[in-house]
């Protein structure tokens, strides 16, 4: 129990009488590379807002480090060490790459309710920026305006801005959504190489993504986790075939 | 130099000053030596750019838009006003005062209107304004009402300096008290909070997905604008000796809203432009001719919104003669 770093008890979601999220148990530990899949409409979006905080539990609760954070905005869960990317990107696109990352590195201190002053602090987070920048191998566009880079580097922009948080947990949504084919190594590349004490929850559609990386896989149906496994089990369980991998499309 | 130092030194020298930053100041001083005559509509403009600059910092680089500035202004211009009438001449400390109130009313009315977004806050805020308006208007015996309150005696600068009637006190003084707020805004435009207001203008959630409470950020912004307005406010009390429900009136919300939006918001200096040519203009065109002034204003103002939207200012820095955005 104590090395869960995140960890969902019974959750239930409805809207009215349509149940989008029922019964649902995982837990991470640190450092665990966890993939939640499911077919269009499962309840995904939905279990990531209710794990940040966007939406409130009907029922069940939502652990960070063996704290109870049911309760907590979504802005207490980042300062808890839950960090997450954006299905779609969801940037600063007027700044530059570097100041973006800036920013969370200085929110991340508490430095951000600075009301004067602050140029060493900024200074400093600008430099530990960079670095990080460079370690995901966006150093060379880390002058850019974010806005004008093309989709899948904004895709990496996103996860430095994350990691720049220092999470102890980090939520993928769909990290390779929009991204051109051509593109879509260098985000399988980052993902290789996150650190290894973050644990990280993948949701996403692309299986080859998913059996790359996932250590453990929970496959998400109408709302409830039909199994979970590690990817040789998922890919041989009949049922997901069935429901996922056979007859329906995704994408 | 290596990458890492090049990309850091171009982030931090936007907070450094540039000469071009002098220019508002040398021309404020070279207007009070050679146009004499005009140092009381000096002293208003002033009084509005300063107005201007309290609500760049909400709507330029937070992003909230508000038509109920002039609630805050108007209190600051009452405060101060009454202080004055009740007996307190002292100027600076009725500045203080009146930022203070202003400030405080900041609190409890951002503190309702920062929970709604859009059409509900434009109508809050102007709600706010007009509750005041008829507050002011009824309270016949203490602000005089519809007539104003008259009889604004403030007290000599410092001991030493009297307002007189060429305005030449006033005027130091608007332009004193201009300066040491901007250095105020200037600085917390540039400190790590101001950054994070832009944050929050250009995307509220990647602010929230930092950690930022959206909410506490926008209301700290809301109390320090208010607080500002109501020192504008103050200041217009004070130079003019004179408070009006036109301090609390829709019309000045709109005004400055105008004035900034000209100029160019988020830039700082879009109140000093706005509220110059905007009252420069007025003063000069309105005398020959008010209604064909006002549709070449309004003419004007339709074309710079469709085709700069940001402002003079934005003009600027679209022919390329520089202009940094906030």
């Amino acid at each position: 129990m104590d090395d869960l770093v995140l960890a969902a008890r019974g959750l239930h979601r409805s809207f009215g009488s349509l149940e989008v999220a029922c019964d649902i148990n995982f837990a991470l530990a640190a450092g665990a590379r966890h993939a939640l899949i499911g077919p269009n409409g499962a309840g995904k979006s939905t279990l990531v807002n209710l794990l940040t905080g966007a939406l409130r539990p009907s029922a069940g609760s939502i652990w960070l480090d063996g704290v109870d954070v049911t309760g907590l905005a979504v802005h207490q869960r980042v300062r808890r060490g839950l960090a997450r990317t954006f299905q779609i990107n969801t940037l600063l696109r007027e700044m530059s790459v570097l100041e973006g990352v800036q920013l969370a590195v200085l929110e991340r201190g508490g430095q951000g309710r600075a009301l004067l002053g602050g140029r060493a602090g900024q200074r400093r987070a600008a430099e530990e920026g960079f670095d990080l920048l460079e370690q995901l191998g966006l150093a060379g566009d880390a002058s850019a305006i974010v806005g004008a880079l093309a989709y899948g580097r904004q895709r990496l922009v996103e996860v430095a801005m994350a990691l720049a948080l220092r999470p102890r947990v980090l939520l993928l949504d769909e990290p390779a959504a929009g991204v051109p084919p051509a593109d879509s190594h260098l985000m399988l590349e980052v993902i290789a190489r996150l650190p290894a004490g973050i644990a990280v929850l993948i949701i996403e559609h692309d299986m080859k993504l998913v059996f790359r990386f996932a250590e453990r896989i929970s496959v998400l149906v109408a709302g409830r986790i039909l199994t979970e496994g590690s990817p040789a089990e998922i890919a041989a369980d009949p049922r997901v075939r069935e429901v996922y991998l056979g007859g329906r499309a995704h994408g | 130099m290596s990458a890492r130092a090049a990309a850091v030194g171009v982030l931090m020298r936007r907070r450094s000053w540039r000469w071009v930053e002098a220019l508002p100041w040398v021309a404020a001083i070279a207007g009070f030596f050679l146009l004499p005559n005009y140092l009381q509509l000096g002293t208003q403009i002033l009084v509005m750019i300063l107005f201007a600059l309290s609500l760049d910092l909400l709507l330029g680089y937070t992003g909230i838009v508000t038509l109920g500035h002039a609630a805050f202004f108007g209190l600051g211009a009452y405060t101060a006003g009454l202080l004055a009438t009740g007996g307190w001449h002292e100027p600076l400390s009725g500045l203080v005062a009146a930022a203070a109130v202003a400030a405080a009313l900041g609190l409890v009315a951002g503190f309702v209107i920062l929970r709604t977004s859009g059409l509900a806050l434009l109508m809050l805020g102007m709600a706010i304004t007009l509750l005041l308006y008829e507050v002011a208007n009824n309270l016949n015996g203490l602000t005089g009402g519809a007539d104003g309150l008259s009889g604004v005696e403030i007290a000599p600068l410092l001991g030493r300096f009297g307002f007189d009637m060429y305005g030449r006190t006033s005027y130091l003084y608007a332009l004193a008290v201009l300066f040491v707020a901007f250095l105020l805004v200037r600085a917390i435009v540039w400190a790590p909070f101001g950054r994070s207001l832009v944050g929050i203008r250009q995307n509220p959630a990647r602010m929230q997905a930092m950690g930022v409470s959206v909410f506490a950020r926008r209301l700290a912004v809301f109390v320090l604008s208010a607080g500002l307005a109501g020192l504008a406010g103050a200041v217009s009390a004070q130079t003019s000796q004179f408070a009006s429900l036109d301090n609390l009136s829709f019309d000045l919300s709109g005004t400055v809203l105008l004035m900034l939006v000209l100029g160019g918001p988020g830039r700082l200096y879009g109140g000093f432009i706005g509220a110059s040519v905007l009252m420069i203009a007025q003063d000069g065109l309105a005398k020959e001719n008010p209604v064909f002034w006002l549709f070449w204003l309004g003419l004007f103002v339709i074309l710079l919104v469709v085709f700069v939207p940001g402002g003079l200012l934005g003009l600027r820095a679209r022919l390329g003669l520089g202009g940094r955005d906030g």
